[in-house]
Order: structure tokens, then C-alpha cells, then sequence
């Protein structure tokens, strides 16, 4: 009713999933635990037996290729039963809707853990209701701490975290799991995408996000900053070996949400496991649904957070010594050059004002990086 | 029950007619809302027949808390609501309501007829306001279950253990009148017209007035959505989502500087008093209803303080989910009477002898479920605003 529906869809089912009566649908298209792509679907493309045969034939080549690559290649090296669930930043509706999707994982994960980062008030243990969760109390603020906290309670070897604002996929620990094929894959990131199209605001959000969206599976192992960085993947869809985030003294609490960094915490800890020598694995079958800012003005701090968060990031990694300090200088300046400069440049010439104000308030941000860094590592060092 | 505040001229007058009712009230009890006036002496001095009770409000605390005050101190099996500023339309205003809760076996809440009084010019906010009570009233007359937002606390009645069992009003700065009744709807008491229990209210109106109680009615209905999420998407503030993306844009200011908001009312509203002075039809028609929702949402904003908070108070409503997993209710066309459907649902399945013609979402607004709100969602009628009365107002 409200702006498109997103919708998952598998190919398989003949039975149509999209409902009689709709607008638009952006279907995730999926064959079995494999995604395809992404389509939007409008109430003119006619019935789903017309809809399935036109997509099927458009996705056989990838259909064929998948084929050839089998999903599980001899015995796993993590299993579902290796994995602990983390969820931070408790808000009230928001995680009691998440625990129920979690309940309802396939394969289900050893454990569940909510991290309640505001342990004054009883907003966790009322949503936890008497679900099979435990929950686990983060010393202070900020999403480092509750992330670190909920992986130091974990007992399993693998540690997967999201958001009480995301919607795993069903499948979504077991497509983590999967992702440590090999054991020098210390990572595994995978695919978010939106819960829900409803406000302009995320309509936007989403058409951002959506030009740099990849549903190939790809391994990484560049421990500097750099132009892949962006595309390592976020924190509410990550899984990490326990024992790669004790030898990196698990996340950064200068960085992210929560601190004057804003974020960048996510791919600070990527960077740093794999500085260590290892892999990390984006699957593009881990899919996370995710509720992306409402309103306007959220989604301006989004964009000038992003900012922040990722200039306090390369400030950090200039700051580290070793290599990572002239590919942290490098990569700020193609960040400026290539994004913001070319970027702006570009929607004043197609006349986007949308793509203006995000590139403007990102730039906005990206000037308080250093200041927030230094003010949080000040702070950590009192 | 009459609640009242600064009117002791119009109040003395209704206790008056009050006690010229065939059917004598036990006793009428008024609650002064701050005795700024000196309405309670007033009221005091009158010799009747029937007994008058005036309760007295120390501080002023809005006209929801002085009816629960005044449910609290009546003695009586039914307790009738009054607003202060009307006037029975006959001697038969008690007996019609009592005759309408005696023929009934189960609880009620009985809506009475409120008639718009003559209108005392003929300007078209005059006449607009005067038309918004002429389709309340043929509403109560051709409906059949009512809905929620059908009760109007200046003229209801229930029965006093009912009231009791409710809670009564909530402290809102306004729709208390649809929230109560959404509340003891959901709890099993039927809502039905009575419309030979009517009185005359008057059409005087301020466009000043008329603006704030418009931001207070956007207060009030995120209050109301707050407590009932579950059917926020049939209040006025669902609206949110028809708006162009311009106007969105609006009011996502608006939300970050409500009293900027306040402040562009200003000019807004003097356009309107000097269009409706002037009688400049479309002109005025083209500002009301910009003016209305600037001062609905200033309203939302004020009570919300943040368009986050807003939208994740929109986002607990099931018609908000985007999956479709919501099944649409069927509603045949083809009846008697129209009754309000279920507030809960989010759709509806419109048929005509059982044939489905087609999908809507459910709206409440205000005139729900007439052949006009069904023709708007047919796409045959366009949505009535403001303006749509103005431009009538004549007729």
C-alpha cells in the first residue's frame, strides 16, 4: 500500500509469491539458498506463471553457472551449531520483532545473545520475554562495547552479529556458515538490504545503497584501507572466528555508533583480522533485511555519520604506523576525488539534487573525523 | 455532565432548558474548569426544580478531566454528556436518550444529533463548518454500526457503571471522544445513533480557533495512535503518506522546529481570515487546507518531538508492514445500511451481491463509510477537504 514491497522470491515455487493486489514489489529472487538478484516487479508485468518464465530465462546463464558450483564442497568447516547470534543496541519494539525472526532461523544458531546496552531500564528483558535468550549487559554505551561484550560471552568458535533493527534471512546462519569454506576465512559479511520501502527517506537510502550493491560472492585480504574497502561489508551482517577478534582485542570503542566516530567500527575490526593474515568471505546468499532511517533529517545524519565514521577510520589507520599509513592517506584522498569531487560534480551536472545533498552532508561529516577520533581516544586513554 | 470554562451566560441558559425536560434529569452536574467567571455562583443562585451540582476545578485541567470529574460525581443510571455551549433541540432530549439505552439488552454508548445551528453569516468557513454538521448528522441518520470516530462528546449518554468500567477519558489535547470510544468499542459496547436526541449546536467559529484546535487534533491523534497503533492507519495523520514528496519535505522541517511551524501559521492564517472575509472562494479554498496541515502537523510534532518518533509510532500499525501478509476484510456494497467496518482492518474486499469489485485500504477520516467515501475510494469522487466544503458551501 505504502511504496513498493520487498518480497523474497524463489524461482522454484510455481505458486506465486507476490500478493494479487500490489503496486510495485521489489522481489529479492532467490534459487533455493542462492540469490540471483534483485527485480522490481509492477502490477503491469501480468501473472507470476508469465512473470517466473520471462525471469527464469533471463537468469539461466547464472542458473547454469550455479550449477556447476555446488553450495557445500565436502564437510563444512563451521556448522550452524558453531555459531552465537549477537544483537546490540536495544530498542523496544524493534528487538522484540528481531528475537522473533531469529526464533525462527533454519538452521538455527548454538545460541542467541542480546546485548542490552542500557541495562537501567527494563527494555531487554521485556522484549526477551521467555524467549531461549541469554542476555548479557554491556559495561558502557556504544555498539564496540556491546559487540565486544556479547562475543567475550559467546562459547562457540564462530560469533555472528546484527542489530535489533535487521531481519536476518531464514537461511542466514547457515549461509554464514557456509562462508567458512576454508580456514584461513576468519570473516564472513553478506548482503543487507531493506526491510521496508515505505518513507521517501528510505526510498532514497536505498537507491544509494543500490549502485554499490554486489550479489557475487567475493574474498578479501587487504588489511589497509583502500577503494575496496566500502565494500567489505557492514556490522549487522558479520560473522567472525572468536579467536581472530580475541587477537585483535575485538572492537575498536573509539569507533562507532554510540561514540563521536559514529561508525566505522565494522570495518575497522575487518581490516584489522585480516591484517592478521586473514580472509574475509562476502556472501551475498547471508542476507539481512534492514529498517533504514524513516525520516529526513535521520537520514541526513546517516549520510553525515557515514562521513565521520569513515574519515575517523582513515584517520585511525594513518595515525597506526606501517603500511596502512600511505594507503590511508591514499584512500582519503581518492575518497575525496573520486566520491565527492567527481560525485558532486556528476549530480550537478544530471541535475540530482538528492545525490548533492548526501555527497554535501557526507563531506560535512567527513571534516569531524580526526576531531571525534581524537576526542574518543583522549576519552579511552582517562 | 456538562464540563465548562469561561461561559457562564451560555451554561446558565442550557441548565435552564435542562431542567424544562420532559423527562427531569436526576440532577445536572456541571464542572467548572477554572472558575474564571464566576459561573459557579451562578449556578448556585438559580432555583430549579432539579437539583444542579456545580463542581469546581481549581486549576484548569481541559474538558476531559472535568467529564470524568463530573462521571464521578453524578449519582445517576445514565450519564449524559453535554457541551456547554449547546441547546436541546426540544424537551424530548432526555427520553429519547434514556429510550434508547432501555430498548437496548446489552451496553451502550448512544450518540445523539448534533444539529448546526443558523448560520450567522455567510462566509465560507461559516458555511463549510455549518455543512461538516449537516454530514455528521445524516451520517448518525442513515448508518448502521457506527464507527469510532461517530461519537461526539457534546451530546452522548452511557450508562454510569459502563463509564466507570472504562476509565474514562484519557488526558489528550483533543479526540478523547474517539479514543473513548475506540476503547469501549474494543471492550463490547455497541456505539448507536440517536437521532431524535438532538441538540443545536452553533456554527459560530474563529478562524484563529478553528487553526489551534486543528494543531490540537494533531496532537491528540498521535496520542491516540501511541496508545492504539494497531489502527493508526484509519486516523487523519495516515495522511502523512498521500502527501508529495515537497510537502513531506515540509514537514520534516516542521518537525525540527515546531515553533517555526507555529510562526509560518501566522500569515497563513491572516491570508485565511482575509479570504474568508472577502469571500474569495478559491483562493481561500487554495490556502485553508495548506494552513490546516501546516497546523495538524505542527500539532503531531509538538506531541511527537521527533518525525523518528513519528513514523515509528506509523511503522506499529499493521498496514505499514510491506509484506501484504495482511488479508483484506470483504465488505458488501449491496446492504441496507452501511455499517463501519472493523477499525483493525487494513483493507477491504468492496463487493456488490457478493461479486468483488475491488481492493481498498481502509481510511476512516471524518465521514466514514457514506456513498461519498466509498465513491472517493472507487476513484469516482475525489477526497473531500477543506476546500471540497467551501467550494460547496453554499449549496
Amino acid at each position: 500500500v505504502n511504496g513498493p514491497r520487498v518480497l523474497d522470491v524463489d524461482l522454484r515455487d510455481e505458486a506465486s509469491p507476490v500478493p494479487a493486489a500490489f503496486d510495485d514489489v521489489v522481489a529479492l529472487l532467490w534459487w533455493g539458498h542462492r540469490v540471483l538478484g534483485e527485480v522490481t516487479l509492477t502490477s503491469e508485468c501480468g501473472d507470476w506463471a508469465h512473470v517466473r518464465a520471462g525471469l527464469l530465462s533471463e537468469w539461466r546463464p547464472v542458473l547454469d553457472a550455479l550449477a556447476l558450483v555446488p553450495v557445500h564442497s565436502g564437510e563444512p568447516h563451521v556448522r550452524s551449531a558453531d555459531v552465537t547470534v549477537v544483537v546490540t543496541r536495544t530498542r523496544p519494539g524493534d528487538l522484540a520483532a528481531c528475537l522473533e525472526v531469529l526464533a525462527r532461523l533454519d538452521p538455527a544458531p548454538a545460541e542467541v545473545i542480546v546485548v542490552d546496552s542500557d541495562p537501567t531500564t527494563r527494555v531487554a528483558s521485556e522484549a526477551v520475554g521467555g524467549r531461549d535468550v541469554r542476555v548479557v549487559r554491556a559495561p558502557t554505551g556504544g555498539v564496540s562495547a556491546a559487540r565486544n561484550a556479547g562475543w567475550r560471552a559467546a562459547r562457540t568458535p564462530v560469533v555472528a552479529f546484527t542489530d535489533d533493527d535487521a531481519r536476518p534471512h531464514r537461511n542466514w546462519v547457515g549461509a554464514l556458515a557456509d562462508g567458512f569454506g576454508d580456514a584461513a576465512v576468519v570473516c564472513v559479511t553478506g548482503l543487507v538490504l531493506a526491510a521496508e520501502l515505505v518513507t521517501p527517506a528510505q526510498r532514497l537510502f536505498e537507491a544509494s545503497a543500490r549502485v554499490r550493491r554486489d550479489f557475487s560472492p567475493r574474498l578479501f585480504a587487504s588489511p589497509a584501507p583502500g577503494a575496496d574497502t566500502s565494500r567489505l561489508g557492514v556490522g549487522v551482517n558479520a560473522a567472525f572466528r572468536r579467536d581472530a577478534l580475541e587477537r585483535i582485542g575485538g572492537f575498536d570503542v573509539c569507533l562507532g555508533a554510540g561514540s563521536a566516530t559514529k561508525g566505522a567500527e565494522d570495518l575497522d575490526a575487518f581490516l584489522r583480522v585480516m591484517s592478521l593474515g586473514g580472509v574475509l568471505a562476502y556472501r551475498p546468499d547471508a542476507v539481512v533485511r534492514h529498517i533504514h532511517p524513516r525520516d529526513l533529517p535521520s537520514l541526513l545524519q546517516r549520510y553525515s555519520a557515514n562521513g565521520t565514521a569513515y574519515s575517523a577510520l582513515l584517520r585511525k589507520h594513518r595515525l597506526s604506523g606501517g603500511a596502512a599509513v600511505v594507503a590511508a592517506r591514499d584512500e582519503r584522498l581518492r575518497w575525496h576525488r573520486d566520491r565527492h569531487l567527481r560525485g558532486l560534480l556528476g549530480a550537478v551536472r544530471r541535475r540530482d539534487p538528492r545525490r548533492v545533498i548526501e555527497l554535501i552532508a557526507e563531506l560535512t561529516g567527513s571534516s569531524r573525523g580526526a576531531a571525534a577520533l581524537a576526542t574518543e581516544q583522549a576519552g579511552s586513554a582517562r | 455532565v456538562i464540563p465548562t470554562r469561561d461561559r457562564r451566560q451560555r451554561v446558565v441558559e442550557l441548565v435552564r432548558r435542562l431542567d424544562r425536560q420532559r423527562l427531569e434529569p436526576t440532577e445536572i452536574v456541571v464542572v467548572v474548569d477554572g472558575d474564571v467567571d464566576g459561573t459557579a455562583a451562578a449556578l448556585s443562585s438559580l432555583d430549579l426544580s432539579t437539583v444542579v451540582r456545580p463542581v469546581v476545578h481549581e486549576v484548569n485541567q481541559g474538558a476531559a478531566i472535568a467529564r470524568n470529574t463530573g462521571a464521578g460525581a453524578a449519582t445517576g443510571d445514565v450519564l449524559l454528556f453535554l457541551d456547554d455551549d449547546v441547546s436541546p433541540r426540544d424537551d424530548a432530549l432526555t427520553t429519547a436518550h434514556v429510550t434508547a439505552h432501555r430498548s437496548r439488552q446489552s451496553a451502550a454508548a448512544v450518540a445523539g444529533a448534533c444539529l448546526p445551528a443558523a448560520a450567522h453569516d455567510e462566509r465560507p468557513l461559516t458555511l463549510a463548518a455549518r455543512n461538516w454538521w449537516v454530514d455528521h448528522v445524516g451520517r448518525l441518520t442513515t448508518a448502521g454500526a457506527l464507527a469510532f470516530t461517530d461519537l461526539n462528546t457534546g451530546n452522548f449518554s452511557i450508562e454510569r457503571p459502563v463509564f466507570a468500567a472504562s476509565g474514562g477519558f484519557r488526558r489528550m489535547p483533543r479526540r478523547e471522544d474517539w479514543e473513548f470510544s475506540y476503547r469501549i468499542q474494543r471492550s463490547g459496547v455497541d456505539l448507536v445513533a440517536a437521532p431524535s436526541a438532538a441538540i443545536v449546536h452553533p456554527t459560530d467559529h474563529d478562524v484563529r480557533n478553528m487553526l489551534r484546535d486543528r494543531m490540537d487534533e494533531g496532537a491528540g491523534d498521535y496520542v491516540f495512535a501511541e496508545a492504539h497503533p494497531d489502527i493508526a492507519h484509519v486516523l487523519p495523520l495516515w495522511a502523512w503518506f498521500w502527501l508529495d514528496n515537497r510537502m513531506k519535505a515540509l514537514i520534516s522541517g516542521i518537525f525540527l522546529a515546531p515553533g517555526a511551524g507555529e510562526r509560518a501559521l501566522r500569515p497563513l492564517t491572516s491570508a485565511v481570515v482575509a479570504l474568508n472575509a472577502s469571500g474569495a472562494r478559491r483562493l481561500l479554498a487554495r490556502h485553508v487546507d495548506k494552513a490546516y496541515g501546516v497546523a495538524y502537523f505542527t500539532g503531531i510534532a509538538k506531541a511527537a518531538t521527533s518525525e523518528a518518533r513519528f513514523l515509528e509510532t506509523l511503522s506499529r500499525s499493521p498496514a505499514w508492514r510491506s509484506s501484504g501478509d495482511v488479508p483484506a476484510v470483504p465488505y458488501e456494497l449491496d446492504a441496507a445500511t452501511w455499517d463501519a467496518p472493523d477499525p483493525a482492518s487494513v483493507a477491504l474486499d468492496l463487493t456488490i451481491e457478493g461479486r468483488q469489485i475491488t481492493t481498498v485500504s481502509s481510511r476512516m477520516g471524518g465521514f466514514p463509510w457514506s456513498a461519498e467515501a466509498f465513491g472517493r475510494r472507487l476513484g469516482a469522487v475525489p477526497r473531500k477537504t477543506m476546500a471540497d466544503h467551501i467550494a460547496g458551501a453554499g449549496r
